[in-house]
């Protein structure tokens, strides 16, 4: 593939709109902090099982959290 | 396994000191690769007393960097704390240290190989060459790929 898209995310906005540090968000999912801090600026490619936690911690689908830049 | 707030700020501090212990434990690595060096590594068996100690105690010392990069460290953590600090991003950042450690590793072989041809070396040199390009460069990608993924860089 000449040009492999990238992963974006909309993590950090839907955070925001619940009022949600990233350490809370972190305690919600069972994650660390790190984790969350680096998937929100796209610096790491998180596994489908973070992504789901992630998700289920907004109360989101991973569709809606996740996208193909 | 129910993750609470203090395991959250456990883990954060505890890799935190792990990736300053990692860059210290790497530069302090190498550096004593030239020391070793200065002081002469033992090229014929059997070793002397002195030298046997120095060479099983720099063995003892490779040992616990190595255990430490299979293992990503916090051996003495609660499990959930460890869990926390081995995420996903420290065991990606651990497996691209392995990564550069590996290929250290053989280029470092192939530049003794090429050296052999211009003068002798030791299995104690050769063997000392290959474990501290290969330990310290794994040890220094992963402590450098921590000290970003914290920055979220």
């Amino acid at each position: 593939m000449a040009n492999e898209p990238r992963l974006g995310n909309r993590l950090k906005e839907e955070r925001a709109a619940q009022g949600l540090t990233q350490a809370e968000l972190a305690l919600r999912a069972g994650l660390s902090r790190k984790t969350v801090n680096t998937v929100e600026n796209g610096v790491f490619t998180p596994s489908t099982t973070v992504a789901l936690l992630l998700a289920a911690a907004l109360g989101k689908t991973v569709e809606a959290l996740f996208f193909l830049e | 396994m129910t993750i609470e707030a203090k395991d959250i700020a456990g883990a954060e501090k505890g890799a935190h000191r792990r990736t300053r212990a990692l860059m210290f434990s790497a530069a302090l690595f190498l550096i004593w690769q030239g020391v070793f060096y200065k002081w002469g590594v033992p090229d014929s068996a059997p070793l002397n007393g002195p030298d046997r100690l120095k060479v099983a105690a720099w063995a003892v010392w490779a040992l616990m960097l190595l255990v430490v990069l299979a293992t990503g460290g916090g051996l003495l953590q609660s499990a959930k704390v460890r869990a926390l600090m081995n995420d996903e991003v420290a065991r990606h950042n651990r497996h691209s240290g392995l990564h550069y450690g590996f290929w250290g590793a053989m280029l470092a072989a192939f530049a003794l190989y090429g050296l052999s041809f211009f003068t002798v070396l030791s299995v104690h040199q050769t063997i000392h060459a290959l474990l501290t390009v290969s330990i310290g460069l794994a040890l220094l990608r992963y402590a450098w790929l921590e000290r970003r993924s914290e920055r979220g860089e």
